[in-house]
């Protein structure tokens, strides 16, 4: 029987399918890293197709889930949010006072699945919570969401306080009323306007781009 | 000095005008605000949420304070009716935010699957109920009786020469499940068992078409509000919202039309590859109604000739911008739009849209 193509099953989003190749892979002995790489080349998929117009956003949702039910069959070695392999780390939150968090999950699993370790803050996150995760995961990259205008002064107290805690990360703002007039606003080093966005700039910030 | 009746009737025909695609006298301008009002009028959120009757008073209060423009969208506070539209807890400013905070949806996985097999075998009306009463702690009876009061509410504004833009609210059968599944179960859903959700949003929808038309007949309402707000081009994947979205606003809006009155699309987010649908209905019966997320002059090329267009001053600008900026904006619009526009901001005007920004937009309707 053929090798199951699991970067492809995954970009179409066939979960029985990338489930069984998962499986028949495990069953031959395969390396449980190399099955993940497999399974983040087809995320790597879904990102082009969805920066090309051919997939949106309810495919990203739909290919995170496969993926981490995937990963959840690999052994105890790896962890299903694949921190074993990670290219660099990313402080993630929804700024304090704002309690959103769909686009924030999203970027989370996302980052997640390109190779990321993401400490996710949560919602309502305060300034202290950033800067302290900024002092001990020294990440390449810090994001911060909101969904309201009232936000937009916070986030900007937030921004200021991380990079006097470390100066040299990135700082990127995404949500639903957040453009550059608002990033420039708050002194973030990018806006992104969806999850891949900030996977393009977390690979640059961690010299993988 | 114009009576407050001449005022409406004026504001009234100048909305009804700039709807039918004929040319008013000048631009109308309609407010789609609540929680700018308290801000405005120095009322904190919880108090200005602690009753329908008491956001009417604040929002009347500041309507009078800004002076010359058409109408407010709604006669009261829409945050308290969050739990019956997106099926979703909403955290309440003095209850479990801070006394002046803005309300929010905390969305989190409130129906199972076992309800959809309720709704199937039950229909919609009795498994909403006990959703909103059991699960979200709304209190359905007291906000009924709030409800009740809605055409005094209108009245109050009426008597004091505002129109109130769309009385009467539909809400698109998808917000139910996207909210109370939340969204990321819900897309999962779509994958997982499309024919059992297709076949629950057909229960909701024909409950929720029947009301309306009983409300319009009960009413006689000549505008309805419809927010597909999770339904936006931009989240979904075309077949997908062809038959989990579009196929529903079709059915609503068709309904809406048939019944006399013209449905008021309120359009969050980005539709733009998906305008041309809405090219099926009759010219002058639909108001596009866009947040600036959607290319406003895209939207005027391909609807331009078909409905009116209402929009679409955006929440950043409303806050961060300037006087002159807003102004700019509004005038260039006023004069690109032309007949078939009506003045509005995108979605609602923040809390701290800064006062002089709306009053800019009232200055470029009235060209005072």
């Amino acid at each position: 029987m053929a090798k199951i193509d699991l970067a492809k099953a995954l970009a179409e989003l066939d979960e029985d399918l990338v489930v069984a190749g998962v499986k028949d892979q495990l069953a031959a002995g395969a390396p449980t890293v190399e099955i993940l790489i497999q399974l983040q080349q087809g995320m790597e998929k879904v990102g082009k197709m969805f920066e090309a117009g051919e997939y949106y956003l309810s495919e990203l949702i739909m290919s995170a889930d496969v993926f981490s039910t995937a990963a959840s069959l690999l052994s105890s070695s790896l962890t299903a949010d694949c921190e074993t392999k990670t290219f660099g780390t990313m402080v993630l939150g929804t700024v304090k006072d704002d309690i959103h968090d769909i686009g924030k999950n999203i970027v989370a699993t996302i980052m997640n699945c390109n190779g990321f370790k993401v400490i996710d803050l949560g919602v309502d996150a305060p300034i202290s919570a950033f800067v302290d995760a900024v002092k001990v995961n020294k990440p390449q990259v810090v994001g911060m969401c909101c969904l309201l205008t009232t936000a937009f002064d916070t986030m900007k107290e937030t921004v200021a306080a991380v990079r006097a805690a470390d100066p040299s990360v990135k700082v990127l703002v995404g949500g639903g009323p957040v453009n550059e007039d608002v990033c420039k606003y708050v002194g973030a080093d990018g806006y992104c306007k969806n999850a891949y966005d900030a996977v393009a700039v977390a690979k640059k910030a961690a010299g993988l781009a | 000095m114009k009576s407050a009746q001449e005022l409406l009737k004026e504001r009234t025909d100048r909305v009804l005008t700039a709807v039918a695609m004929e040319k008013p006298d000048r631009t109308p301008m309609v407010l789609m605000a609540d929680a700018f009002c308290a801000k405005h009028m120095g009322v904190k959120l919880s108090e200005f949420t602690s009753s329908l009757k008491a956001s009417n008073k604040v929002m009347l209060d500041s309507a009078k304070a800004l002076g010359d423009f058409d109408g407010m969208n709604a006669a009261f506070a829409a945050g308290p009716l969050f739990p019956l539209i997106f099926l979703t807890k909403v955290k309440m400013p003095g209850c479990e935010l801070p006394d002046d905070a803005l309300w929010q949806l905390d969305e989190k996985e409130v129906m199972t699957h076992e309800d959809y097999d309720a709704i199937l075998s039950k229909g919609w009306g009795p498994v909403m109920a006990e959703i909103v009463t059991n699960r979200l702690g709304v209190d359905l009876g007291a906000l009924m009786g709030e409800l009740s009061e809605t055409p005094q509410m209108v009245k109050n504004f009426n008597d004091a020469g505002y129109m109130i833009y769309s009385p009467l609210v539909s809400i698109t059968v998808n917000e139910y499940l996207s909210g109370g599944r939340s969204m990321t179960k819900f897309v999962r859903d779509l994958y997982k068992m499309p024919d059992k959700v297709e076949a629950v949003l057909d229960v909701i929808q024909e409950s929720q078409i029947a009301m309306i038309r009983q409300q319009i007949r009960a009413t006689n309402s000549k505008m309805v509000f419809m927010s597909p707000a999770r339904g936006a081009s931009e989240f979904w994947a075309p077949k997908l919202w062809e038959r989990f979205v579009w196929k529903y606003i079709k059915g609503q809006a068709d309904a809406i039309i048939e019944e006399g009155a013209v449905v008021n699309f309120h359009i969050d987010a980005n539709w733009e590859r998906d305008l041309e649908y809405f090219t099926c209905f009759p010219k002058a019966k639909a108001v596009f109604e866009t947040d600036g997320a959607t290319d406003i002059y895209k939207i005027k090329e391909v609807l331009g000739n078909r409905m009116c267009i209402k929009g679409d001053v955006g929440a950043t600008l409303l806050t961060l911008g300037n006087p002159d900026d807003v102004y700019s904006y509004c005038t260039k619009l006023i004069k690109d739009m032309g007949p078939g526009f009506i003045l509005s901001c995108g979605c609602s005007a923040p809390p701290n849209a800064k006062l002089e920004n709306i009053k800019a937009m009232i200055s470029a309707a009235t060209g005072k």
